[in-house]
């Protein structure tokens, strides 16, 4: 049979599929430039990405789990836990904290979340749980400590002054401090995802475990290192959050798990597993976050922007079958 | 001659693969006919056809001499044509009443009404096997038993035809026993059981008559009683043992590289060999003799007793990491669901089973990762027009060129090559022997874990005779060997 080569420059499915999101990408944000004009002016847009920039940090590990085939639920309870836990800390002895310096009771928080990681990677890996029941179940754990540590509410009077740090300094009058970390946080993963044996292996485990063994992976480390890293990621998220609204509140972080797996997915990331991006995933943040921030604009009803999320997911893994659909079609007929 | 079934020029295709190639021969009314053949030559697309779980290309099934067209197993069910797979189509979480009258549940009003027909099977159930309490339920049963509970709802659903996928692959002794009484008693009421088994015992035990097939084609059918003796089965099934051509190679045999000693486990029984450096040797055997359960113990995949020493230092290895960072690789039997990742490229799996060999302090270099799969792309001959194509798409010779690929870039000592040449085609085939020598004449130790005689025949120096998990007896390779002796050993007679 006649083999046909493709014309032009050859992408990888993966370099594919990102490059129609970063396409819708510019789509979306083409419209809502056109039928919102506030949208595009730089108060706004910075707005956007100072929103969403920690949602994008918290999702980076969560895809590189979900490439190897494995899920974190867990990431919105740590982010709580990670913030009450560390206002706690510093809280005063006179209004019921510890009283430890800031810098000890960050140490603290981060240690605390990261063992919830920890602990994700010993039920999936050792004890064989499914990792959505596992972290579903840590989940509730983390964000049952944040509620206690709380006391069901905040964690708010006796705070240092410092402990307002993380969330309201300003670089160069624009720049957020957890817009630094997510730019810093991107270039990290980004670069492990793609330069870096540990990266390769993610992508091995999940396309096949069983060949990932026998070819010599530690399958058990990759998944546990994974997840102890979004644990501890998870947690700094949690102090980030509670520093901007200068206390620690035990319900910060509800859905954050949700919003990540849509964003994730949305990038292109297979449920599955073995295929994915985190370069992908800020796409997909940025595409949910901006369809919010218009909704907003227009006085949408709160209520409305979780039935869209609801349809972005469902519309985009459809479409994503699609498009996989048809280039294996082709693929075949080239054969 | 009064046949039930008579498949007629029955052809099935899958895409690239001809499963069966006009197959056509006649099953006896009452009588227990086998059907023979290896891994891959068409007994389980015979029966899915048979059942109605897949749709032929071409040909015709008789069934009473007149034609019938299943095309789902209900309808084969209704037609009398039942089938006792090897996982049985049992609901454990149910009682064995309550299996009984799956899928016939008479009902009135929404409500279960009682049930005389199922009254009736209690009682058939009751009479075979008096143990088996109706009420109980299924889980608690053991794999006898519970085929039991299928034979008699076949039965007493009027099946005229019942299909029995290797039934004694779980059981006992006794329980073997038991069912060949109970396959006797469904003969004398005149039902047709179509038998499938890797034990050639069992044949002659309770065949009436037996096909082989080979390759997707029709061998033979026979009388039992007209089969001369189990190598001619053998030879029916294995094809002609023609060998290639083993050229003797020079293996210096002062220290061994591999030594084992006494290996057992549940599977093995005190296994002892000595393997030199450079050498090939091919492990033969049956299915069920124990090479891919040596294989893995050699892998770190699978625990035992027993002493193994690896160029004089003992090895006992934790996982298949252990085992790769001690220069061991392994070329898996089931080559697309564990030797290759399919949706990623000819590329990626080329090196990942040596990261370090393309990075450096854990960092990826890209065009190292290029130039190491270019490589082993020409030097294999893989068939492609670029390394970037996912492994899913190549051909089954082609897939195999990339696990040797992978193997080969580990730089590993010891190959093991588990049924190397699988659902391969012929030319492949030679081009895959001939990397094997490549490899043992560059200094590395291959063993070749095979069910084809003249594949170990053609390119292994020493042929290590297995039968269920005993290492039976080691041959010499050599030009005159008799190949009839060879396989009388491997099917359990004196070495």
């Amino acid at each position: 049979m006649d083999r046909v080569r493709t014309r032009g420059v050859q992408f990888s499915d993966q370099a594919q599929l990102t490059l129609w999101m970063l396409g819708l990408l510019v789509v979306v944000f083409v419209v809502l430039s056109i039928v919102q004009p506030a949208f595009l002016t730089q108060g706004n847009l910075r707005n956007v990405i100072n929103q969403n920039s920690v949602l994008i940090i918290v999702s980076l590990p969560v895809t590189m789990l979900m490439i190897t085939g494995n899920f974190d639920l867990s990431i919105g309870g740590v982010i709580g836990m990670g913030g009450v836990l560390a206002a706690w800390f510093c809280q005063s002895v006179v209004q019921g904290g510890a009283g430890l310096p800031y810098w000890v009771a960050v140490i603290l928080a981060l240690l605390a979340t990261t063992a919830i990681g920890w602990l994700n990677g010993f039920l999936v890996t050792r004890l064989g749980v499914a990792s959505v029941i596992a972290t579903l179940g840590t989940m509730s754990i983390a964000r049952g400590i944040a509620y206690i540590g709380a006391s069901g509410s905040m964690v708010e009077l006796g705070l240092p002054r410092v402990f307002r740090f993380f969330g309201t300094t300003e670089i160069a009058g624009f720049f957020s401090l957890s817009m630094i970390f997510m730019i810093v946080a991107i270039l990290v993963f980004f670069f492990i995802q793609s330069q870096t044996v540990f990266g390769q292996k993610i992508y091995l485990i999940g396309a096949n475990m069983k060949a990932a063994q026998l070819s010599g992976v530690s399958v058990r480390k990759q998944i546990n290192t994974l997840y102890i890293v979004s644990g501890f990621v998870s947690g700094f998220a949690g102090i980030l959050l509670a520093s901007r609204l200068g206390a620690g509140d035990c319900k910060v972080g509800l859905e954050y798990e949700f919003n990540a797996v849509v964003a994730i997915i949305l990038g292109g990331t297979s449920l599955y597993g073995g295929r994915g991006s985190v370069i992908g995933t800020v796409i997909g943040v940025f595409i949910i976050g901006m369809i919010a921030n218009t909704l907003n604009m227009f006085g949408a009803n709160t209520a409305w922007q979780p039935i869209i999320k609801g349809l972005v997911i469902v519309g985009a893994i459809l479409f994503q079958r699609y498009a996989m659909g048809l280039k294996d079609r082709r693929k075949l007929r080239l054969e | 001659m009064d046949p039930i079934l008579q498949i007629q020029n029955l052809t099935k295709k899958y895409p690239g693969v001809l499963a069966l190639d006009n197959v056509s021969f006649d099953i006896e009314r009452g009588s227990v006919h086998c059907l023979l053949g290896e891994n891959g030559a068409g007994k389980s697309t015979l029966i899915k056809i048979l059942t109605g779980a897949q749709v032929r290309t071409d040909g015709m099934i008789l069934m009473n001499r007149k034609p019938i067209d299943a095309h789902t197993t209900k309808e084969a069910r209704e037609l009398g044509i039942s089938t006792l797979f090897q996982e049985l189509n049992i609901v454990d979480q149910l009682t064995v009443e309550e299996n009984l009258s799956l899928g016939m549940e008479p009902m009135k009003f929404g409500f279960f009404t009682k049930n005389t027909e199922l009254e009736r099977m209690v009682g058939a159930l009751k009479h075979m096997e008096p143990s088996i309490d109706p009420k109980q339920l299924v889980s608690k049963l053991s794999v006898a038993k519970k085929q039991m509970v299928e034979i008699v709802k076949a039965v007493e659903t009027k099946a005229e035809v019942i299909i029995m996928d290797e039934p004694t692959a779980a059981l006992s002794e006794g329980e073997t026993k038991r069912l060949f009484e109970i396959i006797d008693q469904l003969k004398q009421n005149s039902v047709t059981v179509i038998y499938i088994s890797h034990r050639l015992e069992e044949v002659f035990d309770i065949g009436d008559s037996v096909t082989v097939l080979r390759d997707g084609c029709h061998i033979a059918t026979k009388k039992i009683s007209e089969v001369e003796s189990k190598a001619e089965l053998i030879r029916m099934i294995l094809g002609k043992t023609v060998v290639e051509t083993y050229t003797p190679r020079a293996v210096d045999r002062t220290t061994p590289f591999i030594e084992a000693r006494n290996i057992s486990n549940d599977k093995l029984n005190d296994v002892s060999f000595d393997i030199y450096k450079g050498e090939i040797a091919g492990f033969y055997g049956l299915v069920g003799a124990g090479k891919t359960e040596l294989a893995n113990v050699l892998f770190g995949l699978d625990a035992y007793k027993g002493n193994l020493r690896i160029n004089g230092a003992e090895a006992r290895y934790a996982s298949a990491s252990e085992a790769v960072e001690n220069g061991i690789t392994l070329a898996p039997e089931e080559r697309r669901s564990q030797g290759l990742f399919t949706m990623l490229s000819i590329r990626k799996n080329i090196v990942s089973m040596n990261m370090k060999k393309i990075s450096k302090n854990g960092i990826i270099n890209a065009s190292a990762i290029k130039r190491v799969s270019g490589e082993y792309v020409e030097r294999l001959n893989v068939a492609t027009d670029t390394d970037e194509k996912e492994v899913g798409f190549l051909s089954g010779g082609n897939q195999q060129k990339v696990v040797f690929a992978k193997c080969l870039n580990s730089e590993a000592d010891i190959f093991l090559l588990d049924e190397p040449t699988r659902g391969v085609d012929v030319g492949a085939k030679e081009e895959i022997h001939n990397i094997i020598k490549q490899l043992a004449d560059e200094g590395r130790t291959c063993l070749v874990f095979s069910s084809e005689l003249p594949e170990v025949l053609s390119c292994c120096d020493r042929i290590f005779l297995m039968h269920e998990g005993e290492l039976m007896t080691i041959i010499d390779n050599a030009l005159d060997i008799d190949g009839d002796e060879i396989i009388h050993i491997v099917a359990g007679g004196d070495a």
